[in-house]
């Protein structure tokens, strides 16, 4: 058994929040994470390797090779226990152990028996989920195989750290605009039917801005843009900067007219707000917004219509919000 | 697996005294710099913990070669998208 630094087991909401900042859930597969779990499979040669997250109800994998499946009921996880301890979690036959032998993947396919899990630990101590190996034979796993797969963990969460940092702009805190992408087209996979919402801000006259109070003026007023956002953004949504003085925003669940009255709120607070930098100016922005629909299966086809808004929004005199569509709205 | 490039191993060589590899470490924005670091510090223990169990140092070298490039490839990535802006 190896035991690793201390986590912090008696916070799940602090854990559940420590996971939400990585914004990996429900992502698309990548290769770096793929190639982690396939090193450990060759090398612990085992039939099953995953890198598992273990959100609120569910165990979601970001990666998985050996079997076909994209999360579980928290539930049935064996990987739950390993992030409630600080060590390793073995098992050498599943259908010897009490927690385990009534487990539906244990008594049916892939019919599980032995387990060896190491928990994936963030730099301030929250275990998020865990990496692990499986397979369907009884299996005594020795210390070094521990050790191997611990310092395979090692390099998930500084995988995660990596992706985690390139992702978020360094002025705002916002998600870069390569980030948001991802996000998008992951929206776009979503079912036919759930309901979602983009927009695109556009600080008004920020290039008067600049010029006018400096470029440290430009930089306050995309942190007071950004945290606005932020601050007002539900839990499922995402922003990020889209290009220098523009936002993107993803609203997950949520119809296009309380969409518009979010883009509305959002207008509203920003063009209230105070930068002492520009004092006594105001700042505002300009939004386009553009629902889900039916029709649209392309990331460049979604931005182009709130793009197409945002351009009403501009060219109707700035300081509103345009949604596309026939029946456009503009609100001022 | 993506095949990896041989130019990119980390050579004792080329390393500064906390082991990363210069070429690395020149024109990283400072931001991605901790995150590096702490990512190579995994690679070496990783060495260590499979000389440790036993496997062929080639094998090893392959495995962390492998590692390398797909970190490489997102690092590349990140520093692109500090570009964008």
């Amino acid at each position: 058994m190896t035991f690793i630094s201390t986590p912090k087991t008696d916070d799940e909401i602090a854990r559940l929040a420590a996971l939400k900042r990585y914004q990996i859930l429900d992502t698309a597969s990548e290769a770096e994470f793929d190639d982690i779990t396939s090193l450990v499979k060759t090398v612990l040669n085992v039939p099953i390797a995953a890198v598992s997250l273990i959100d609120s109800d569910r165990q979601w994998f970001k990666s998985i090779l050996g079997v076909d499946v994209a999360e579980t009921p928290r539930s049935v996880a064996f990987c739950d226990h390993t992030i409630r301890d600080s060590c390793t979690l073995q098992v050498d036959d599943a259908t010897q152990d009490p927690r385990f032998m009534n487990n539906p993947f244990v008594t049916g396919p892939p019919g599980l028996r032995c387990y060896l899990g190491v928990p994936l630990q963030t730099p301030d101590g929250y275990n998020v989920g865990a990496l692990c190996v499986m397979g369907p034979e009884p299996r005594v796993f020795s210390d070094n195989d521990s050790k191997v797969l611990q310092s395979f963990a090692k390099l998930v969460v500084s995988q995660m750290e990596l992706r985690l940092i390139s992702s978020k702009d360094s002025l705002t805190g916002t998600l870069t605009r390569a980030a948001f992408e991802r996000h998008l087209r992951a929206a776009l996979a979503k079912p036919e039917g759930t309901q979602m919402a983009l927009i695109l801000a556009d600080i008004d006259f920020f290039k008067a801005i600049n010029d006018r109070f400096g470029h440290q003026a430009g930089d306050a007023a995309l942190r007071v843009v950004s945290a606005t956002m932020l601050a007002n953004l539900r839990r499922n949504d995402v922003v990020g900067r889209y290009g220098g003085e523009e936002f993107a925003i993803l609203l997950n669940g949520i119809s296009a007219k309380d969409a518009l009255a979010f883009a509305e709120r959002l207008r509203v607070l920003i063009s209230e707000a105070g930068i002492p930098e520009i004092h006594p100016e105001k700042m505002t922005i300009s939004m386009g917004l553009a629902p889900q629909a039916a029709n649209l299966t392309a990331a460049g086809d979604w931005l182009e219509r709130a793009d197409k808004a945002l351009y009403q929004a501009k060219s109707a005199g700035r300081n509103r919000v345009v949604m596309f569509g026939d029946h456009t709205e503009a609100v001022e | 697996m993506r095949s990896s490039t041989l130019e990119h191993t980390p050579s004792r060589d080329a390393t500064q005294p906390d082991g990363i590899p210069m070429e690395w470490e020149s024109g990283l924005p400072a931001r991605l710099l901790p995150v590096v670091r702490e990512h190579y510090q995994n690679l070496i223990e990783l060495s260590q913990a499979l000389q440790a169990a036993g496997h062929p140092s080639e094998d090893i070298q392959r495995y962390v070669h492998a590692l390398v490039a797909s970190y490489e490839t997102k690092l590349l990535q990140a520093i692109e998208a500090e570009k964008d802006i």
